[in-house]
């Protein structure tokens, strides 16, 4: 009972999710259906993907605004690619390399240039969208390949396909944050910069791969979107960046660096995906789950910040 | 301050928190024109003490009387009592003005009148004999100048106590004795002063009563004229201090770590040889470079010059100083040295992870990580329940260890300590000194910086004195002259003041 | 005056930068077309920065206390449509008006409350009542589009003594602005506060009213922002306020205030605001796609930041190179 409350303690999302669980399942019958629930899976790997970047760049205690943006232009580029060419592995490749970019462009920018996280990737984000909109000159880009469309729907192990590659993308990630030197560098600089210089760990460079990490994971999740949607839509991270900051933070990873981790995001994409999903199966609209949405992002914060693993020093 | 009644008296004064009694049962007048000391180790209570007398924390129980009257809770407008703390707490884009009447601006909150605060501001600054334009913002100021405001800050509501809390730690020399100039004069002036300090050559300067604490309680009281600071440091400590005496070993004649010719904007052309099994002392004054110079041979400063490790020279960077066995365990371990929201764990591998590291597959896993940290542990004598607490939950003496055990579990051949104990009570103080001393005599070879001269005169085998950012003297064990590393310490123009 | 004059003034009053940047950009334009120098031209770009340049001015007190707002968007909407609601179902002036300064001051207030209370950080705060306010916003009006009456129109389109009605309030908001930050204790403690929590405990400024305080007022002002807002666009839009944040910290930004707090001017946010204008003026001229906006915004914004971190870079080591000069 003990270990029980102590478990809760350090994954009071895991509270949340039952009561959403327990609460949707009560009203609506359909809600913990195979259809319902591979359609929430389906729907929500792109934020995953993302929210791994963004976690990542909170453990190491920097912020990026560009991420929601970047899975905008990179949609478009390869969207554009796969139009032209009819090759999905090229629309994919185009997709990662200009994630790659624009994370490049950030860590240089912050890593080496020592410029702010937040003012940095705000102004990157805005180049990003605005690319994303010259290039596809506003309009959802047309002609995506067949195979693409296929691939959304696609169903392996009995989860949707581009879930599959996202919860691949949390196992990968959570081994190179766990168990790796690379990992073990980025949370060391996120606790405290200062000593890590002490310590022999190449700063800068830590924190140029975690944007870069980022960005191309934006990149990826870019490419997803459209075997989501159906096409590269110009203004797809447009609305996203609230819901990846929020399921990184009611996951537990504050924006101090050096606390939470790449799994815990998984219950926060879980939590903000459960909620839209039921708040839609009862009738809720939309802009009313716009403001549950807001308070429990909140609420579940400052909750992970109570309860959770941070403590005063 | 009227007829003879104390400006401050304190009668059973006691807190605690929780359980935990941090403070009993103090009692002590203070009068008008007297400078006590509050001595005690750290974590004897001598914060709390201070944070009741200014009114930050409230007593459990117990009386503060301020001229004779009694007081609930002290407040720094209502009762005149103001204390300097030792982190400043100026604001560095604010003005010189602004800080100082920042707590009690003239005119009213719709309409704050500068003028008026400048001038309130300038009579404080003239009247502390200091020059300083009121509408400098503080961060274009040096150290000195900084306190010198944040005491005219203070001032502003001390009419009758003024608490100092190790005021000349970030000073020079001659700002030090600019500052007891000071403390003369408002003493002069009927102002009654507590002065804490670590520093026993500044207590015996400025004070003439003490109040020893030691674990909270009050130790010892009297006139500081009647003890001798052996006395005061065995009250301190709790036990009679034995003459320890280190036992160094010899130094061979091989040279480990050479510099030539090293040059930084904070320092000129230092050369030096450390040999194996040599303790070598970098002595100097506040400023002098000696901290910049280390942190350079680690790698961690930019400049010009070679390292030499057993003759080879070695790429200036902190992998590579790693790679051939050197490490520096730096003076501020909470802001350079540890990981506060990690486990001890990861403090302790955080140096060097490779290691520590036996690898499931191709550069994935840390098996042998825990094993090596638990022992670590063990070796280093760190007071944990387990390696996963954050090293937060550690105390000071606790954390400075899980800091060395960190360099130490790197085996390494060349140590460079920078304030090795820095902040640390005097008796880990004897450890500490032990524990270099038996890295010399296996065969290590180690590089000192510190301030505290008395320590390096214990410790070391040579001295290089470092003054204004070079290298102006060396002193062989067997010509150790405190007042001669002093005079060669303070330059020509500085006047020669008590360098602890 | 010399080029090292210009250069200490830059460094000590970082806004000077910006002002010398817009007077540039200006005679660019002047030069490309032949109405850019046109009074008419100019008052238009002042009207047309009245409302990211009011909203600056909550925007700098909130970032002069290390802080960030990211909601003030969704409370510029959530006013106008308070507005245009209460327009709709009363038709009374004074009402409209009253209630919605007071909420939007309060919505700002809110923000300040949570961040004092909460502990949580300003950017997760507000990130989340943005949420909230966008979502209030359009269930109070059912996501429709209301118009506000003609009369209304005044206050975005109408003149007193030949000035756009929407300048003199922005010159007014601007006046109180530089009074509250240079006269008021406020100002002060703002800053202060923005450039040492801790000390600003320590010396028992009251931190937490002065947090709300500088919410509220932003707040305050993005309330009367959304009423010109909604008298030069005629009635309320969905899109309204939708990344306008951005810009309105772009302003306060470029305008050199300094992110992590301490130090800024309103002066500088205001003529950062009408430099962004100037830059959409110049897109325009060029027959310029709408899309590219976004990204000649995002470039001139790094660049803004690039520059002030080189130059910081440059006189750090300008410092060491002395320090090296003396100690030789």
């Amino acid at each position: 009972m003990q270990s029980a409350t102590k478990f809760l303690k350090s994954y009071p999302a895991l509270a949340i999710i039952a009561v959403l669980l327990t609460g949707f399942s009560l009203l609506s019958p359909f809600f913990l259906t195979i259809g319902n629930v591979e359609a929430m899976l389906g729907a929500n790997a792109v934020v995953l993907i993302a929210a791994v970047g963004m976690t990542v760049v909170f453990l190491a205690g920097g912020i990026d605004l560009s991420i929601s943006t970047v899975i905008s232009v990179s949609a478009v580029a390869s969207g554009l690619v796969m139009a032209a060419t009819d090759n999905v592995a090229l629309g994919a490749a185009t997709a990662v390399i200009v994630g790659f970019g624009f994370g490049a462009l950030n860590g240089l920018l912050i890593g080496y240039f020592r410029m702010t996280p937040f003012i940095t990737t705000m102004a990157t984000g805005l180049i990003a969208r605005g690319l994303a909109f010259v290039f596809s000159s506003g309009i959802a880009v047309r002609g995506t390949p067949y195979w693409m469309l296929d691939f959304g729907f696609m169903v392996w192990f009995g989860i949707p396909a581009v879930m599959v590659i996202a919860l691949l993308i949390v196992i990968l990630s959570g081994t190179a944050m766990a168990r790796t030197t690379w990992g073990r560098h980025v949370m060391l600089v996120g606790s405290n910069e200062a000593a890590a210089r002490f310590s022999g760990i190449n700063v800068p460079f830590t924190t140029f791969s975690v944007y870069l990490f980022a960005g191309t994971l934006g990149g990826v999740a870019g490419f997803i979107s459209i075997a989501n949607l159906g096409n590269a839509i110009p203004g797809v991270g447009d609305t996203l960046l609230l819901i990846i900051i929020g399921a990184v933070v009611l996951g537990g990873t504050g924006m101090t660096g050096g606390e939470g981790s790449v799994e815990r995001t998984i219950l926060g994409v879980a939590i903000l995906a459960m909620l839209t999903n039921g708040l839609n199966l009862i009738g809720i609209p939309f802009y009313d789950q716009l403001i549950i949405q807001g308070i429990l992002i909140f609420l579940g914060t400052w909750m992970a910040m109570k309860l959770g693993t941070r403590r005063e020093s | 301050m009227t007829d003879n009644a104390p400006s401050l008296s304190v009668r059973n004064l006691t807190k605690t928190f929780g359980d935990k009694t941090v403070v009993s049962d103090l009692a002590f007048d203070l009068h008008p024109g007297e400078v006590l000391a509050l001595v005690g180790e750290n974590g004897a209570g001598k914060s709390t003490t201070k944070n009741m007398l200014c009114g930050l924390l409230l007593p459990t129980s117990g009386q503060i009387s301020v001229a004779g009257q009694p007081v609930e809770r002290v407040s720094p407008t209502g009762h005149g009592i103001s204390a300097v703390h030792q982190e400043l707490s100026l604001f560095g884009s604010l003005s010189v003005a602004e800080n100082i009447c920042i707590s009690d601006l003239p005119g009213s909150a719709a309409r704050v009148k500068w003028d008026q605060a400048e001038q309130i501001a300038r009579e404080q600054i003239d009247f502390l004999g200091i020059e300083i334009d009121p509408r400098a913002l503080i961060e274009t100021l040096g150290a000195g100048k900084q306190q010198v405001v944040e005491i005219a800050k203070a001032l502003l509501h001390a009419d009758r106590v003024l608490i100092l809390d190790e005021p000349t730690t970030s000073l020079t020399a001659v700002e030090r004795e600019k500052l007891f100039a000071i403390i003369d004069k408002l003493k002069a002036g009927g102002l009654s002063i507590i002065f804490i300090s670590h520093f026993m050559e500044e207590i015996y300067r400025v004070c003439d009563s003490f109040v020893v604490l030691r674990d909270g309680k009050q130790v010892g009281q009297g006139k500081l004229a009647d003890v001798s600071q052996r006395t005061l440091e065995e009250m301190m400590v709790g036990r009679t201090l034995e003459d320890a005496r280190v036992a160094l070993g010899s130094p061979s004649q091989s040279p480990a770590l050479e510099v030539r010719g090293l040059t930084s904007p904070d320092f000129h052309d230092v050369n030096l040889t450390v040999h194996r099994g040599e303790i070598l002392g970098i002595a100097g004054l506040m400023g002098a470079g000696r901290t910049e110079l280390a942190e350079a041979i680690f790698g961690l400063r930019h400049a010009t010059g070679d390292v030499l490790i057993d003759g080879k020279p070695v790429a200036r960077n902190v992998t590579a100083m790693k790679a051939n066995g050197l490490c520096y365990v730096t003076e501020d371990r909470r802001t350079n040295g540890l990981f506060l929201n990690r486990p001890v764990r990861e403090n302790l591998s955080a140096a060097a992870i490779a290691k520590y590291v036996r690898r499931a597959m191709r550069g994935i896993g840390f098996r042998g990580e825990k094993a090596k940290s638990a022992e670590m542990v063990d070796e280093m004598n760190i007071a944990i329940p387990h390696i996963e607490n954050h090293v937060s939950d550690l105390s000071g003496g606790n954390q400075q260890k899980v800091l060395l055990g960190r360099w130490l579990s790197m085996e390494p051949e060349i140590l460079i300590f920078d304030e090795p104990t820095k902040g640390v009570d005097i008796g880990a103080k004897f450890d500490i000194h032990e524990a270099i001393a038996e890295l010399a005599r296996s065969g290590k070879t180690v590089l000192i910086v510190s301030s505290d001269l008395p320590e390096l005169l214990h410790i070391t085998h040579r001295l290089l004195v470092m003054r204004k950012g070079r290298i102006v003297g060396e002193v062989q064990r067997e010509n150790y002259d405190s007042v001669a590393i002093i005079s060669m310490a303070a330059s020509s123009g500085e006047e020669v003041s008590n360098v602890a | 005056m010399s080029r090292n004059t210009i250069r200490t003034l830059i460094s000590r009053q970082k806004w000077i930068a910006v002002v010398l940047a817009t007077i540039v950009l200006a005679a660019v334009l002047s030069l490309a077309s032949p109405v850019f120098l046109t009074l008419s031209n100019f008052q238009a770009i002042l009207v047309q920065s009245s409302v990211t340049a009011i909203m600056a001015v909550g925007m700098t007190f909130i970032i002069l206390t290390a802080g960030i707002d990211i909601s003030v968007g969704a409370i510029l909407f959530l006013t106008s449509a308070l507005f245009a609601q209460l327009m709709l179902d009363t038709e009374n002036y004074l009402i409209a008006f009253v209630v919605t300064i007071v909420c939007a001051t309060g919505l700002g207030a809110l923000n300040g409350w949570l961040v004092v209370y909460f502990r949580v950080s300003p950017l997760i705060t507000t990130l989340a009542t943005y949420s909230i306010y966008r979502g209030a916003a359009i269930h109070l009006t059912g996501a429709q589009n209301i118009p506000v009456p003609r009369e209304m129109g005044f206050l975005g389109n109408g003149r007193i003594l030949g000035v756009p009605v929407p300048i003199l309030i922005m010159a007014t908001i601007v006046i109180i602005g530089v009074y509250m930050l240079s006269r008021t204790r406020l100002g002060v403690y703002a800053r202060a506060i923005g450039n040492s929590e801790r000390s600003a405990k320590e010396t028992n400024l009251p931190v937490g009213r002065v947090t709300i305080a500088v919410y509220a007022f932003s707040g305050l002002v993005t309330g009367i922002a959304a009423l010109i807002l909604l008298a030069r666009v005629g009635g309320l839009q969905s899109g309204i306020g939708i990344g306008i944040e951005f810009t309105v910290i772009a302003a306060v930004i470029l305008g050199g205030t300094k992110l992590t707090g301490g130090s800024g001017t309103v002066i500088g946010s205001v003529i950062g605001a009408v430099f962004l204008v100037l830059i959409d003026n110049g897109l325009n001229l060029m027959n310029a796609s709408p899309y590219i906006y976004d990204v000649v915004r995002g470039s001139v914004l790094l660049a803004a930041v690039a520059i002030d971190r080189y130059s910081a870079m440059r006189r750090h080591s300008a410092l060491e190179a002395q320090k090296a000069a003396r100690m030789a």
